[in-house]
């Protein structure tokens, strides 16, 4: 029954997530500049500062920046929650996580300290801000158990990948907090990749792949067990990697096999990017859980590639920002209508403006968007391969995020233009 | 009170949402809408409230949700 008084069920403002899709894309094709200037030295090793800061660009620049932005809509459809002060508090952590995606690139291409200053004031209170403002619903009871427990966990792994951030960024500033090994790093960069992103990946999943698709529900003990199962292996990998990583390997391929088992019953095999996105993601992750087990010594004498630089590629840009570019081609359209439906029910006339949703995203854009996505996903292998081929890298992704911001773009000037078209009927009626 | 059914169990978002408000947009005076879902429609609550609905929602099964609307004044 209705519960009257405070709620925050309602759908925030759609220009809050807007927002943090555009500068998204912007920070990628700011990356795709990066690639091109710095040149071959970028692929030398996962510790070079330039692969740093292209990695942060990836990370935070796309692929937090999305996630945040996303969040701030999916929580209230899908578990009826959404975060207090919406408007306040997505454009104080839009500004500030942009501002400091950009000092922490910077910083790592300059190494000033004033631009890794700023990346910690700026990260620390972006992140902070939005993360105690997801703690403070997610901390209550809400429906659909097992995703919000996904959720819960994912935001969990992103705090420790804060904290651990910002104390290495200190390090780099002379400050005395960590004893400097390597292992710290790599439990930031797995708690992030495999935490943060992949936690989070796997909980909205069981949520949109059923309701988007129309395809049964994920197996109960997945939904169940996966992502606690996940988070203490991650607890495990801080004192033993050499117990966790494997088992984390077995966890996600068990997740990829899942994933394309579910795609196949939908009950709707209509053509569609989004599953084209879910499954080639799927596939490259279920190809690095089984490359992982190839011995290093192996690898080494038959691969003409660095193991984990491959394993991050993968994991990074075949498998997370896969999803994301798929999740991005279904809410914009989805977004864009419900916004402009609920409209509706105050004057139902205004039904006859909302035109198809296929015209908020036209679905030959979004097929041209995968061929481009998929096209940069190679280019990054052949230059893992053969460096001296960076530029092709480079253009590759600069194509594919001008075609992201068009179309996008595009969705959100017909959302405004019906919005506007809306209010001025409502007006005159 | 009298309840027009419909069943938006197998549409994929945002159809279950156009099906509701075309049913709410020609519901006769004293009669409710009787929704099949396969979840709870969270962003139609608010707006139901906001517009002089009232809804009741139960779940009846894992992934099968029973959805009753009717107009403010006709439960008065």
């Amino acid at each position: 029954m209705n519960i009257s008084g405070l709620s925050f069920n309602a759908l925030p403002p759609i220009d809050l997530p807007f927002r943090f899709f555009l500068t998204a894309a912007i920070l990628m094709l700011a990356s795709a500049g990066f690639v091109f200037w710095a040149g071959e030295d970028l692929w030398l090793s996962r510790w070079h500062p330039f692969m740093l800061a292209l990695t942060h660009g990836f990370t935070l620049g796309f692929l937090t920046m999305v996630m945040l932005g996303a969040l701030l809509q999916l929580l209230p459809v899908i578990a009826g929650i959404g975060i207090p002060y919406p408007r306040l508090i997505a454009r104080l952590s839009h500004v500030l996580l942009t501002l400091g995606t950009m000092s922490i690139m910077l910083g790592f291409i300059y190494g000033a300290d004033w631009l890794l200053y700023s990346a910690i004031i700026f990260l620390a209170l972006g992140l902070g801000s939005y993360l105690i403002a997801l703690a403070w619903v997610l901390i209550k009871k809400v429906s659909q158990g097992d995703s919000i427990t996904g959720f819960r966990l994912a935001i969990t792994a992103l705090l420790v990948v804060v904290l651990l951030g910002l104390a290495l960024l200190g390090r780099n500033l002379g400050w005395d907090l960590l004893s400097g090994n390597k292992q710290l790093t790599n439990i930031h960069a797995i708690w992030g990749l495999v935490g943060w992103a992949g936690l989070l990946i796997i909980a909205v999943s069981f949520q949109v792949i059923p309701m988007f698709h129309v395809a049964p529900a994920f197996p109960k003990l997945i939904t169940r067990y996966l992502s606690a199962g996940v988070f203490l292996l991650l607890l495990i990998f801080i004192f033993f990697p050499a117990v966790a990583l494997p088992l984390l390997s077995l966890c996600h391929g068990l997740f990829a096999l899942t994933l394309l088992s579910v795609i196949k019953k939908r009950k709707r095999k209509v053509p569609d990017t989004s599953i084209r996105y879910w499954q080639i993601a799927a596939l490259a992750l279920l190809l690095a859980s089984i490359l992982y087990f190839i011995p290093s010594t192996l690898w080494k004498m038959h691969l003409p590639i660095d193991k984990e630089l491959l394993m991050a590629a993968l994991f990074i840009y075949f498998y997370l920002m896969s999803v994301i570019q798929g999740m991005l081609l279904k809410i914009l359209p989805f977004l864009s209508y419900t916004h402009l439906q609920q409209r509706c029910l105050v004057d139902f006339s205004a039904m006859q403006f909302i035109p198809h949703m296929h015209e908020f995203l036209n679905k030959k854009h979004g097929q041209w968007l995968f061929r481009l996505h998929l096209l940069s996903a190679l280019c990054l292998i052949l230059v893992l391969i053969q460096p001296a081929i960076y530029f092709v890298f480079a253009l590759s992704m600069m194509l594919e995020f001008s075609w992201l911001l068009f179309i996008m773009t595009k969705a959100m000037r017909l959302y405004f233009s019906i919005d506007r078209k809306i209010s001025l009927s409502s007006k005159n009626s | 009170m009298k309840f027009i059914e419909i069943d938006v169990r197998e549409l994929a978002p945002p159809e279950p949402m156009t099906a509701i408000l075309s049913a709410l947009s020609t519901l006769p005076q004293n009669e409710g809408l009787l929704v099949h879902h396969s979840r709870q429609p969270f962003p139609l609550y608010d707006q139901l409230n906001a517009t002089g609905w009232v809804y009741q929602c139960e779940q009846k099964a894992e992934g099968y949700f029973l959805l009753s609307i009717f107009r403010q004044q006709d439960q008065e």
